[in-house]
C-alpha cells in the first residue's frame, strides 16, 4: 500500500510511521510546504534537491533509496527493502541542497507478514525470509 | 485527510455556533484557526504530531474538532462538555500509537 506524507521545513523533522506487508512493492510520496500553516497551500517544488531516505536494519546493513524530486517527492521500494529484516525498521529522510543536507521526516516502518495463511504469533512480523 | 481550515465549520458547529447548511464568517474563521492552530501546537509540544496543517489524518480529525472547542467556548459563550478535551486528547493519542510487534528493539543507554 503505497504512503503519502507531508513535512513542514520550518519545523525540526517530523515523526512518521506507517504499515506495510513485506514482499509488497510500495511507493512514499513526501509533499514539503515552507511552513506549517494553514496559508502554506503549495507545496515547495523539490527539483534541484537530493532526497536520501535511509533504512536501517538489524541484522542487516543499512541502505539508501534516492527519491524523485518534485512537488511531490516519491521513493518507490523495491522487493530490495526485504533485506531489512526485523518487524520495526527504522528510517529517515535526508534533504540536500547545496551544500547543506538536513533530516526532514523520520519513523518507523512497522512490517507484517503472512506466512502460514494463519496468525501464528511472532511470525507474523518481519521482513524475512521465505515469505 | 483534512487541512485546519476543512475543520473550522466543524467545530463551530460542535459548539452550536452554526446551524448545518450556515457558512461561517470571516471573523469566526480567523477566531476558531487561530484556537485550532493552539491545538495543533499544544500536539507539537506533546510529540504527537504526525502531520502537517495540510493533510490531518482521518482519526484525528474529531480530535481537533473536540480540542478546539473546548478551547474556542469562551468568546462565544458557549458550554462546551469539559470532557471534549481530554475525549478529543485520548483519540489523536490512541491514533498515533504504532501497532505492536513481536520484538521492540531494546535501547541501552
Amino acid at each position: 500500500m503505497n504512503q503519502s506524507f507531508t513535512v513542514a521545513l520550518d519545523k525540526p523533522a517530523g515523526e512518521r510511521n506507517f504499515e506495510i506487508f513485506a514482499g509488497d512493492d510500495f511507493a512514499v510520496t513526501l509533499r514539503a510546504f515552507e511552513t506549517d500553516s494553514p496559508a502554506d497551500i503549495n507545496p515547495v517544488d523539490l527539483s534541484g534537491a537530493a532526497l536520501t531516505l535511509y533504512v536501517d536494519g538489524p541484522y542487516w546493513p543499512a541502505y539508501s533509496i534516492v527519491g524523485v524530486p518534485g512537488e511531490s517527492s516519491v521513493f518507490t521500494f523495491p522487493a530490495a527493502f526485504s533485506g531489512c529484516r526485523g518487524s520495526r525498521i527504522e528510517y529517515r529522510v535526508a534533504l540536500a541542497l547545496g551544500l547543506s543536507s538536513s533530516v526532514i521526516m523520520h519513523g518507523t516502518v512497522v512490517v507484517k507478514r503472512d506466512h502460514y495463511g494463519y496468525p501464528a504469533g511472532f511470525l507474523d512480523y518481519g521482513w524475512w525470509w521465505p515469505l | 485527510m483534512a487541512t485546519i481550515k476543512d475543520l473550522v465549520k466543524r467545530t463551530l458547529q460542535e459548539m452550536q455556533v452554526l446551524a448545518a447548511g450556515e457558512t461561517p464568517s470571516a471573523e469566526d474563521e480567523e477566531l476558531v484557526t487561530s484556537k485550532l492552530m493552539s491545538v495543533h501546537a499544544y500536539l507539537r509540544q506533546q510529540g504527537l504530531l504526525r502531520w502537517t496543517t495540510q493533510d490531518i489524518p482521518d482519526y484525528a480529525e474529531e480530535g481537533y474538532v473536540l480540542m478546539g472547542a473546548f478551547i474556542a467556548q469562551a468568546p462565544y459563550a458557549k458550554s462546551v462538555p469539559p470532557s471534549s478535551w481530554s475525549l478529543g486528547l485520548a483519540a489523536i493519542q490512541s491514533g498515533v500509537s504504532l501497532p505492536a510487534t513481536d520484538t521492540v528493539r531494546a535501547e541501552y543507554f
